[in-house]
């Protein structure tokens, strides 16, 4: 009886002593994971890779631009695709990720140098990206940029 | 006899479980209406109180002068009279919910004083909420001034 109770007890802390590390680290690879789908979206939006927004944006993203307008994942593709819209720098100055179990936060303050509609667009932005964790995958499902005042930077 | 009884108490749970599942759903996105709603009041009565009990601790905001402020940045704000909301009409809302996520997207048009100047402006303002301990609070808040 008392062996089969000590049995039960290191079963326990066996099964903790497993499952807390396992826990930490997920969250530890959480942040990495976001990290590095950030990076490859900037890689993604210097290259106009449409195949990568294809999968990396949520079917129900939402971009909100510098200039206020609103486009979705399809517009978003589309331009690319058309070359109105077309990055040709994107330097990362200040990048934070906060985690929340299926969800991620992402600001960033970066220095864009890009082509819109055929104009010269660029400056310093800072930028907020939700990232949500569906059926195993991180996807993108809203993003916002607002120009940084010169006088706030 | 008794395998009758437990197929018939399956399908009555599945079926009581199907439309609760869906109306948690619906009311997410009336609870996220609410408390957006209440953050928007909160600042059009320069209400700081109610503010920080919806921000959660680690909440940011990026102005839309492209400023990064924390909570108690913000609450400040608000306190010393920096930031003054007269009026704010709310347009075009969107509701997404994710589980224990949601993003709130309005446009917003506004007029109040920034510093003691007069600004009036449209923004599009999106608000990040997050489900902590059966309340809903807001991470992040972003606004960014629509071009005219």
């Amino acid at each position: 009886m008392k062996k089969q109770r000590l049995a039960i007890i290191a079963l326990v802390i066996l099964a903790l002593a497993v499952s807390v590390p396992l826990a930490w680290s997920q969250s530890g690879n959480a942040e990495q994971q976001i990290k590095t789908l950030f990076d490859q979206t900037v890689a993604a939006q210097l290259k106009a890779d449409t195949n990568f927004f294809g999968k990396i944006l949520a079917d129900d993203y939402m971009s909100i631009r510098g200039d206020g307008s609103v486009i979705t994942k399809a517009q978003e593709i589309e331009g690319y695709k058309s070359g109105g819209i077309k990055y040709d720098a994107n330097d990362v100055k200040d990048l934070k990720v906060r985690v929340y179990g299926n969800t991620a936060v992402t600001t960033a303050l970066m220095v864009i140098k890009n082509v819109r509609n055929g104009k010269p667009y660029g400056g310093t932005i800072r930028s907020t990206r939700v990232w949500v964790k569906q059926k195993g995958n991180w996807e993108c499902v809203a993003n916002q940029a607002t120009r940084v005042a010169s006088a706030s930077q | 006899m008794k395998w009758g009884w437990i197929a018939l108490m399956l399908i009555t749970f599945s079926l009581l479980a199907v439309p609760l599942a869906r109306s948690k759903g619906a009311n997410a996105e009336q609870q996220i209406k609410e408390v957006n709603d209440r953050y928007i009041a909160a600042q059009l009565n320069n209400d700081s109180d109610s503010l920080q009990k919806l921000m959660a601790d680690d909440f940011t905001a990026i102005r839309s002068d492209g400023s990064l402020s924390t909570k108690a940045q913000e609450i400040e704000h608000i306190k010393s009279g920096a930031l003054t909301h007269e009026k704010s009409d709310i347009q075009d809302v969107k509701i997404r919910v994710y589980g224990n996520t949601a993003v709130a997207t309005v446009r917003s048009f506004f007029k109040g004083t920034v510093n003691g100047k007069p600004l009036s402006s449209t923004v599009r303002v999106t608000r990040v909420w997050l489900k902590q301990k059966g309340n809903w609070k807001c991470v992040a808040l972003q606004s960014t001034r629509v071009s005219p």
